[in-house]
């Protein structure tokens, strides 16, 4: 027996073009705020959807400010949150009660909600996912075997060692290295590690290496996507991000 | 109605997957709380130019506690419309809105009757 859903899904996305994954094996990395912060500066450009897959801890529609929901016309048209920014989450349909469930299900939340979602129009996908190399991980991974996968790291040993090994397993499945980011939440840099092991193993590993600036006051920027795109080094980050599409 | 989604899909799958067969039986998940009427005229608008058959079938939804074993069915007269629609479009909200009838716990596993397969006659 198959799942309808596969070919659905292959149906709904046949004319994105562009996968982001933003993902890492280690909690509190800022993967969402970086999510909302890259598909913000993307759809200065061009037409981007962006997908809250952190199913149980959604939080993405926080970052956007946002409550709108989809409408329906053979299966659902994310709302348009911001001009050329689509946004997906399962708060449309939890009304953002909590969910729990386990790892069996969450392919079945994928495929669902990939199978039923119209992306029209939409060139650049970016996908926020939960931490951990887990189902939500796994099932991306096998789907979106052409993605470009971010892997987000803060600036601490732990996530340096953990990180490490999504990077592994993640060339073990594309062939491809991901693109790594390195997020600088305390705001002191990177420098104090250069000479730590896993830092400088890290950075050998990844070759691509993208530095996200400290945003000191970054809840203030909250659904306020004009302003965070007016900042000088979200500006120079974009640039880079830029850079890195076009080798 | 996402049912004309699902039925693109079916047809998809028939024609990608199953190429040079005629004959299918489709299974239909009742959790999935798709409207079956609309859903087989969707289908049957969507295979009129092949040389296929389908035939259907609702499998009742069945659970499983994870907590305390206990086996229940499907049971939506307990949900407001609105929980109803949320299930129809994502049926992993179950979660949110059924309990165990046994146990109260929300920890339980969807045994049969959830999606849309296929299978050939």
């Amino acid at each position: 027996m198959i799942d309808v859903r596969i070919e659905g899904m292959k149906d709904k996305l046949k004319n994105v073009k562009r996968v982001i994954v933003v993902c890492s094996s280690k909690g509190g990395v800022g993967k969402s705020t970086i999510s909302y912060i890259i598909s913000s500066i993307l759809s200065e450009d061009m037409v981007v959807g962006v997908c809250d897959f952190d199913f149980t801890g959604p939080s993405l529609h926080i970052l956007f400010r946002t409550n709108m929901s989809f409408t329906e016309s053979d299966g659902i048209n994310p709302p348009e949150i911001y001009k050329n920014l689509f946004f997906l989450s399962v708060t449309f349909f939890s009304n953002d009660r909590p969910l729990a469930i386990r790892g069996s299900s969450i392919s079945d939340v994928i495929l669902e909600l990939l199978a039923i979602t119209n992306w029209n129009g939409v060139e650049t996908l970016v996908i926020d996912t939960p931490p951990t190399i887990t189902d939500t991980m796994l099932e991306i991974l096998k789907y979106f075997h052409g993605a470009e996968f971010f892997v987000v790291s803060s600036n601490s040993i732990l996530s340096y060692s953990t990180v490490l090994k999504l990077i592994s397993i993640i060339v073990e499945r594309t062939g491809r290295l991901p693109i790594l980011v390195m997020n600088d939440l305390s705001g002191v840099g990177f420098d104090n590690k250069s000479n730590n092991t896993f830092y400088q193993e890290l950075l050998n590993y990844s070759k691509r290496t993208l530095f996200f600036p400290y945003l000191n006051n970054i809840e203030e920027y909250y659904g306020k996507i004009e302003d965070i795109r007016k900042i000088e080094s979200i500006r120079k980050f974009k640039r880079e991000l830029d850079f890195y599409e076009k080798i | 109605m996402h049912e004309f989604s699902l039925a693109r899909a079916t047809k998809d799958t028939i024609v990608n997957k199953y190429n040079g067969l005629h004959k299918f039986i489709i299974y239909i998940g009742q959790i999935q709380q798709i409207d079956i009427e609309l859903f087989k005229q969707a289908m049957l608008d969507e295979i009129r130019e092949f040389n296929i058959e389908v035939y259907f079938e609702e499998i009742p939804a069945k659970m499983k506690c994870n907590a305390c074993q206990h086996e229940f069915i499907y049971d939506k007269t307990s949900l407001n419309s609105e929980e109803q629609e949320n299930i129809h479009f994502l049926p992993e909200m179950i979660y949110i809105y059924i309990r165990c009838p046994n146990c109260k716990s929300n920890d339980f596993s969807i045994v049969e009757g959830r999606g849309i397969f296929i299978k050939p006659l």
